[in-house]
């Protein structure tokens, strides 16, 4: 065999073994070809700009990392996030108070993740149903409790999740994603909460007759990802000014991608939180370039579609040996 | 020169070499042992005669050609066929589908091909009865005992024509009813002119099957001998470089009679074992023999909360339930199950993360785990149960099966557990090894834990147990102590007593 393909193989190997790394090089590549493209992409305000706008998104896939390890998928998130928007919403009309609100939504969250995980534990219903189910529920609570109608009017002090800056430039919002994402690194990896969540996606069995109870995981496991999307759901609410009953579509799929871009499998049982974050910021840097470069904004549904397909294709093949 | 010739070979994984020049041949008609201590690279070498792994550096040679395998279809077509250790079967399909994956009998119907059911379970059927086993070809394998499996992954290769069968640990996890016939099949092949690689752990089956014994160790040739003029002290010295005094050490303790820990009283699990009663003393390690379907791994199972199960148990004069694992973990029970694959084995999680999966509170400050204190402990174990591997942070997956094996053990041993219920626990660990092993089982009896040793290995049940029950079709049908026990008997039994047992 000659020499030069070894050498490629090997390159391949290297970088499809170290996804998440490849991933951030792929991030920094795509950072310069568009400065090259667009003037105004390397300014300190645009950059800001794809933190800010992949807070949101970031923020859902961190969520979506927990199920992903432990081998399951949410796919109501984007119908979660819109669900506590408007509890949070509701809250603050009722009662014109902010911790209310937040409390609200947080707590519409938690306990969609907790309906969830019970379908999964109790009902004995695998999560791709038992969350596409939710993904219904979630979005048709959210349009009943508000009637359909946005709801506006939010005070500045909660406007400033979203718009407020620290030190007048460092985004609240980036803030929040770095110390939430440093959390669930710890959680990660130094708690038997954690380490309990790669068992299940690794092998399930193995991790019960190990005298773990799993049921509590799960329940845990899927309410951390509906907490994630109330999060999520409050800043961008507070970006916008606005909490919409329709909300939150279609960022399941920006949330999944941004965890296989990251190098998760979709068996579960490995994965990095801070690969995902990687992702988000790639998901996120495309849409912002292709509407930089002028691309319709209907293109990018498609972009998504493929990072998904590619993400994962990348990920079998690094399997297959 | 031989029929197959492997020369020289070469392997190494992320820059460490397992395979370090290693030759090996093997003529048609005749049954090679390969033999090695866990991590020797025996499995590797064979995964390269398979083409799952490309070799670094070496010749193939059949026939005197040259081969290059790049994927384990080129293999396939020279006519070498593999029986893994890790069984490869698809547990939603039936026996018969999986008998004939790969080349399921198909007729056609206006060009499309439609599924013979009954023709490839009849023909499954005939394969299994060939192997003297009776399983219905149609019923899924995740329904199929760890020994039925392997059954059924042994009828697979026969199906298919091979010039070279390769069986790494075809015996791990068989009783020997199982093992004697496998052995005649093996004999029928040779008659056949069909090559034989034979990999085990159990010198016994060395001296019954082969006639040639090659011996690796540390990834490198350690020995070539003629299985008439060797014997297995001269084959344990070429494994692991030292000798030893005895496979089966004695035990030097004793259990104390006047303390039950366990009584177990008329234990049912519906459909699968009936009215089974025993006691378990302090300090007892209680042998439970039985074959494929006996119910001793729905036992283990039941006893461990895994299974639903009707029935009194006491433990130290209380009666407790059980209804799961996590439960039977807070009484004080350990259990390493039998399947390593499906239950034991936690594959992308590392060596660590294995061990430590059942002990987690034992380094837990202020709701933190410490990574320096799991270390300790598992650093320890790595140490007595001679686990080999490059790093405790590669995940499990990537050590050898009988390295594998032993982590298992070591995650219930770091516990604390009281009564520990091990269901073949030495499967695919070698000789050095187990003996260290059975010596652990000896040294905590004399610390008072009460074990149940579960395992179709009627040698070391003999060796291990002070007392010894006999499983068979769910029920006990023989109890004896140490003194009384006697190979031919106990065998007698778990077969039903139908037949008589051969030699
Ligand atoms: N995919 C892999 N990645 C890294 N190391 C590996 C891999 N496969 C095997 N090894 C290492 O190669 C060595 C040889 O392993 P191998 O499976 O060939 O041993 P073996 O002789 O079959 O042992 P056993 O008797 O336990 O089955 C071991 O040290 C193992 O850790
Ligand atoms: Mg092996």
């Amino acid at each position: 065999m000659p020499i030069e393909r070894n050498f490629f193989k090997a390159v391949f190997t290297f970088i499809t073994r170290q996804q998440s790394l490849s991933m951030l090089f792929i991030l920094l590549i795509m950072w310069v070809v568009l400065a090259f493209l667009s003037p105004y992409f390397l300014t300190i305000n645009n950059i800001f700009e794809i933190t800010l706008q992949s807070a949101v998104i970031a923020l859902i896939a961190a969520g979506e990392s927990f199920v992903i390890f432990s081998g399951g998928i949410d796919l109501s998130v984007g119908s979660v996030f819109a669900f506590s928007a408007i509890i949070g919403g509701l809250g603050l009309m009722a009662t014109q108070n902010i911790f209310v609100s937040l409390l609200a939504s947080l707590g519409g969250g938690l306990f969609a993740g907790f309906c969830n995980g019970a379908a999964i534990v109790k009902l004995k219903i695998p999560p791709f149903v038992a969350t596409l189910g939710m993904m219904g529920i979630a979005r048709g609570l959210a349009l009943i409790l508000s009637r359909g109608i946005p709801i506006y009017g939010l005070p500045r002090e909660y406007m400033w999740i979203g718009q407020g800056r620290v030190f007048g430039i460092v985004p609240v919002p980036t803030i929040i994603v770095l110390i939430l994402f440093t959390v669930m690194f710890f959680i990660l990896r130094n708690t038997r909460f954690g380490r309990f969540t790669y068992a299940l996606g690794s092998n399930a069995e193995a991790t019960r007759l190990s005298g773990v109870k799993i049921p509590p995981v799960m329940l845990g496991i899927y309410m951390i990802s509906g907490a994630f999307a109330a999060v999520a759901a409050v800043i961008e609410s507070a970006r916008l000014g606005t909490m919409q009953p329709a909300s939150g579509s279609g960022y399941e799929l920006l949330a999944i991608g941004s965890v296989f871009i990251g190098g998760a499998s979709i068996y579960g049982g490995e994965g990095n939180i801070f690969a995902s974050l990687i992702g988000a910021l790639i998901v996120t840097t495309i849409r912002n370039g292709l509407n930089i470069l002028g691309v319709s904004a209907f293109y990018q549904y498609v972009v998504n579609g493929l990072i998904i397909i590619f993400a994962v294709a990348a990920d079998q093949s690094r399997r297959a040996r | 020169m031989s029929y197959l010739e492997m020369q020289g070979i070469i392997k190494s994984f992320s820059g460490v070499r397992v395979l370090n020049e290693v030759n090996f041949s093997l003529n048609r008609g005749e049954v090679v042992a390969l033999l090695g201590q866990n991590g020797a690279g025996k499995s590797t070498l064979i995964k390269i005669l398979s083409g799952y792994y490309n070799k670094d550096g070496g010749k193939i040679l059949i026939n005197g050609e040259e081969v290059h395998f790049h994927a384990p279809s080129d293999s396939l077509a020279r006519g070498i066929r593999v029986i893994y250790q890790e069984l490869e079967l698809f547990p939603e399909l039936s026996v018969a589908e999986n008998i004939f994956m790969g080349d399921l009998p198909t007729k056609r119907f206006a060009g499309i091909p439609i599924r013979q059911k009954e023709e490839i379970e009849h023909r499954a059927q005939e394969l299994l009865e060939l192997l003297g086993e009776q399983i219905d070809p149609a019923i899924p394998v995740k329904k199929l005992s760890v020994s039925e499996k392997q059954v059924v992954e042994i009828a697979r290769a026969l199906a298919k024509k091979a010039n070279i069968i390769v069986m790494d640990e075809p015996t791990a996890t068989l009783s020997q009813k199982e093992v004697e016939k496998l052995f005649g099949i093996i004999r029928k092949l040779r008659e056949q002119d069909v090559g034989i690689i034979y990999i085990t752990h159990r010198l016994e089956e060395v001296f019954t099957i082969s006639n040639r014994v090659v011996v690796l160790r540390d990834g490198k040739n350690a020995g070539f001998f003629d299985t008439q003029d060797t014997s297995w002290q001269e084959l344990v010295q070429a494994m692991i470089g030292r000798s030893l005094e005895e496979l089966y050490p004695r035990r030097t303790s004793t259990l104390r009679e006047d303390r039950i820990m366990l009584r177990v009283d008329n234990l049912d699990i519906p459909g699968l074992l009936e009215k089974t009663s025993f006691e378990l003393h302090e300090g007892e390690i209680l042998g439970i023999f039985g074959l494929v379907g006996s119910g001793i791994n729905e036992l283990a199972l039941g006893l461990f909360g895994a299974l639903p199960i009707r029935g009194k148990i006491e433990m130290n004069g209380q009666t407790i339930s059980i209804h799961s694992p996590a439960m039977a973990k807070n009484l004080g029970f350990g259990l390493i199950p039998a399947d390593r694959k499906q239950e034991g084995i936690i594959p992308e999680l590392s060596v660590m993360h294995n061990i430590t999966m059942a002990s987690l509170n034992n380094y837990k400050k202020r709701g933190f785990l410490r990574r320096a204190d799991e270390k300790t402990c598992v650093c320890e174990w790595v140490d007595k149960l001679k686990i080999r591997l490059h790093s405790i942070d590669q995940p499990i997956k990537s050590l050898s099966g009988g390295n594998q094996q032993k982590v298992v053990l070591a995650r219930w041993l770091a516990t604390q557990s009281k009564i520990l219920i091990a269901s073949e626990p030495t499967q695919g660990v070698d000789v050095g090894t187990r003996v260290d092993i059975y010596n652990i089982f000896d040294n905590l009896a004399k610390n008072g834990l009460g074990i149940i040793v579960l395992s179709s290995d009627l040698p070391e049940v003999l060796a291990l147990s002070d007392n010894i029950l006999v499983l068979e079709g769910g029920n006990i049908v023989g109890r004896f102590t140490k003194g009384e026990a006697d190979e031919q008997t106990i065998l007698y039994l778990a077969m039903g007593g139908k037949e008589k047992v051969a030699n």
